[in-house]
């Protein structure tokens, strides 16, 4: 990218408006003391930066941000610059600022479009016009005599890929921020550990208080040999006890259902053991027997009435047979005074009282019978009741005989469920008295516990104990958990401190190695300027490890700065920042502009100056040299090489008092015919 | 010597891109001429010979081709006579003489060297005819995989690091990945 016109209105000594059209190859602005020369090349830098560096001092009150703009007589219309950059293609980019900044684009845009932002050190345009814009009053300053740590900031910023400051910066903070945290951690731990030793003598003295007295003393006592834990803590003791107390109460309810179940059984045995109950088993027994006796009875009678009622049946059928033939006899009558049946001589009489005896006999038969068969079913009816009456009162006497051992079995099952209460096997009398007086002796142990549970529980002394010792586990887990983070902040501070120099090592090195590339051109350059007659080289030299110093060297370890004229200092100075100007892999911007170059150089070296910035312009470089000299004017626009592509120019300009700065004239530099001295 | 000293400055030249062209009548010179700069290299056996001959032959060169040059007046003053011999001077005076053969500012731009042994001092000797020789490249490196190389850093901080995210976020990174 080249620079292919400056634009000035109202700006430094312009009151009016210029408008300078710059070629591609080269310009050289020739003009006498306060022509305007220098303006331009202000103008350069202040659309590009927004100021003048080169007058960074003030005085009274006032600096060079007071006279960006015209201030001699009268009014400038306008206030404002504007430069176009060309790149490679033709496009143009206008950069347009005026008093309060830029017209027609954003900083970054500029910024973006003339500098690789990637490889770019910090305020790239400042540094792009530091290293651009080679002024008279700063080639010195800014080379030979500038400070030895200052050259090597200098250097290292306008040729490093990039400016490494914030990287070392930003990594130095992290240290800074993992340290500060890291201490800060350190002050909590020992804050921590104060207030632990604080809370121990707190939980020491509070137990000293309560050892002093006199119940929570014998409450404690008790309890330790009650639970037979004779060292454990007192906090812990609560907790077991607790624990205690409700097993206890548990086995003391379970001991009580049982002493209930075995008043239940001895109350039972005794009622059995009664003559009362005795008799009782007797009687049953007795009535049992009579039932049987009365049933066999029963039995017998309903088995001989029907063996009877048999025969009986049988002898009313023959009866009923002969009834029914004494009937047919009757129905026939006397035959000749003979009986129809039998055939034998019969009255009349005779044979109807026959007839009728007959059937009385059946008559009186027939109610036999019936009498019989009453008989036996009212004797059946008896022999089932009694049956029934029989198996109740059996049913009866066999449980009133199978109590004893109902009993027997059920206090067996109690003894075995008290036994395992850890109570002794019953003794022949007693148990029931003796289990009461075990439970009694058992409540009266856990009423003692309760007690003394709830004696230390109320005891202030032992609540501030467990208030301490609660705050005390608290306060060790916090305590262990900031060591964890201690360790850690440790290890991260000490892996980043590490990186940290690591890393200002590589970039070090990285440093040293783009100035060792440079070390080549410069000497190159120093050479064809050729300053000093006896030193026709010249290196420098890199040292220091925290400050870093860039000494330049000629002969044997011998300072230009102190050997060279102000001439051969400026000359030494115009290779170095060229040396640097070449240098600078981030900017785009293709164009060396020189601000009067040459002063106090004598023509030999003046006359090597030029035939360098010739061989600069080989590279493609657009050079604007401006120069008071009208000799040096022509001598470079001969020799700055005009082409048909990058044409030259050489501009007068001018100041017209009232006026301002003007341009005089422009002459285009038409290039040479290519072959004089070699053609046909 | 003559021959190879007069050939290396011929290629130099060239390879600078000018066109070069043996003189005919005198031997040990070449001329050359580019858009720009025109001119002789001339090449003697001793400092003694170059001391003697140098002002005869650009007067000689200048009436030689000074009808030539007249036809293009202002290319005219870029001619150079550049002077060299392989031998080295032998005395304080030899060299203060062949200074000041480069300051004489009559005629044309002179250039007198001696002690010419290698390639590099004909390159040195020819510098002001030649384009800039050290052009300095400097290759972008890639610093991420520099610093990844040789700092114990985790790859994710330290390109959090280079991409310029706060420090306290990359604080934190570290102490996640400790």
């Amino acid at each position: 990218m080249r620079i292919s016109f400056i634009k000035a209105s109202g700006f430094r000594g312009i009151k009016g408006s210029i408008e300078i059209s710059l070629p591609l190859g080269f310009a050289v602005i020739s003009g006498r003391n306060g022509g305007g020369k220098s303006t331009v090349c202000d103008a350069i830098e202040f659309a590009l930066t927004g100021t003048l560096e080169k007058h960074y001092l003030s005085e009274k009150g006032e600096d060079i941000s007071d006279y960006l703009w015209w201030r001699g007589s009268g009014r400038s219309p306008e206030r404002h610059v504007s430069i176009g950059i060309v790149d490679d293609t033709g496009k143009e980019l206008i950069i347009t600022r005026g008093a309060e900044g830029l017209l027609n684009l954003e900083e970054n845009e500029v910024r973006s479009k003339l500098c690789d932002l990637d490889l770019s050190p910090v305020e790239e345009l400042k540094q792009l016009c530091r290293t651009s814009i080679i002024r008279d009053e700063t080639i010195t300053n800014l080379s030979v005599d500038l400070p030895e740590v200052d050259r090597f900031t200098f250097v290292k910023s306008a040729i490093g890929s990039r400016d490494f400051a914030p990287i070392e910066k930003r990594i130095k903070a992290v240290v800074d921020v993992i340290s500060n945290q890291y201490m800060s951690l350190e002050e909590n731990y020992r804050e921590m550990r104060n207030r632990i030793n604080g809370l121990t003598a707190d939980l020491s003295a509070a137990k000293a208080e309560a050892a002093r007295i006199e119940d929570m003393r014998d409450a404690e006592r008790s309890l330790r040999e009650v639970l037979e834990k004779p060292t454990e803590e007192v906090s812990n003791i609560l907790v077991i006890a607790r624990r205690n107390v409700a097993e206890r109460r548990e086995a003391l309810e379970s001991l009580t259902r049982l002493l209930r179940s075995l008043n239940e059984l001895e109350r039972r045995r005794s009622e059995i053991e009664t003559a009362e109950f005795k008799k009782k088993i007797e009687n049953c027994q007795a009535e049992v027997q009579e039932i049987r006796s009365k049933l066999q009875y029963f039995s017998q009678e309903s088995s001989s009435l029907s063996q009877r009622i048999e025969i009986e049946r049988k002898g009313h059928e023959l009866a009923a047979s002969i009834l029914e033939l004494t009937k047919i006899g009757k129905d026939v009558g006397l035959r000749e005074g003979k009986c129809p049946l039998c055939g034998s001589k019969i009255a009349e009489n005779e044979f109807r009282d026959h007839t009728h005896k007959m059937r009385e006999v059946f008559e009186t038969r027939e109610k036999l019978l019936s009498q019989l068969i009453e008989k036996r079913d009212a004797a059946g009816l008896e022999e089932k009741r009694l049956k029934m009456e029989l198996d109740k009162s059996s049913r009866n006497l066999r449980e009133l005989l199978g109590q004893t051992e109902l009993i027997k079995a059920e206090f067996y099952e109690v003894e075995n469920e008290v036994t395992k209460h850890g109570i002794g096997p019953s003794p022949r009398e007693g148990y029931s008295a003796m289990l009461h007086g075990e439970i009694e002796n058992r409540r009266n142990r856990l009423l003692a516990i309760e007690k003394a549970v709830s004696t230390i529980q109320s005891s202030k002394v032992f609540e501030r104990i467990l208030e301490i010792e609660r705050e005390l586990e608290v306060a060790k887990r916090e305590s262990v958990e900031i060591e964890k983070r201690i360790e850690r902040f440790r290890l991260t501070e000490n892996r980043a401190s590490r990186a940290a120099s690591e890393m200002k090592r590589i970039l070090g090195e990285i440093v040293d190695e783009r100035l060792a590339e440079l070390s080549p051109l410069f000497k190159e350059l120093y050479s064809r300027l050729r300053p000093h007659i006896d030193w026709p080289e010249i290196s420098y030299h890199i040292r220091g490890d925290v400050r870093r110093f860039l000494s330049l060297k000629v002969g044997e370890d011998l300072n230009p700065r102190f050997m060279f004229s102000s001439g051969q200092r400026r000359a030494a100075g115009l290779a170095f920042l060229l040396a640097v100007h070449l240098s600078r892999s981030w900017c785009r911007l293709s164009s060396l502009i020189l601000d009067d170059p040459i002063h106090h150089i004598d023509d030999f070296r003046a006359l090597n100056f030029v035939e360098l910035l010739a061989a600069i312009r080989r590279l493609g470089q657009q050079v604007v040299c401006t120069t008071e000299d009208s000799a040096l004017a022509d001598l470079l626009c001969r020799r700055l090489r005009s082409s048909e592509a990058d044409e030259g120019c050489l501009i007068n300009v001018e100041y017209k008092p009232g006026e301002g700065v003007k341009v005089a004239s422009t002459h285009r530099i038409f290039p040479f015919p290519e072959e004089v001295l070699l053609s046909a | 010597m003559t021959m190879i000293l007069i050939d290396e400055a011929q290629i130099i030249l060239n390879e600078a891109g000018y066109k070069t062209k043996l003189s005919i009548e005198v031997e040990g010179i070449v001329y050359f001429e580019d858009r720009s700069l025109l001119g002789l290299v001339a090449v003697y056996l001793s400092v003694q010979e170059l001391l003697g001959k140098w002002k005869k032959q650009e007067a000689e060169f200048l009436m030689r081709h000074a009808k030539k040059l007249r036809t293009a007046p202002q290319k005219a003053w870029n001619v150079y006579s550049v002077f060299l011999t392989g031998e080295e001077i032998g005395n304080a005076s030899l060299r203060t003489q062949l200074l000041a053969i480069d300051e004489d500012f009559q005629g044309t731009r002179k250039i007198a060297r001696a002690g010419l042994i290698s390639h590099a001092d004909v390159v040195r000797a020819l510098l002001p005819l030649l384009p800039i020789q050290n052009r300095v490249t400097l290759a972008s490196e890639d610093l991420f995989l520099r610093l990844r190389d040789r700092v114990e850093l985790p790859e994710r901080s330290l390109l959090a690091l280079l991409k310029g995210v706060d420090s306290k976020e990359i604080a934190n990174m570290l102490l996640e990945e400790e």
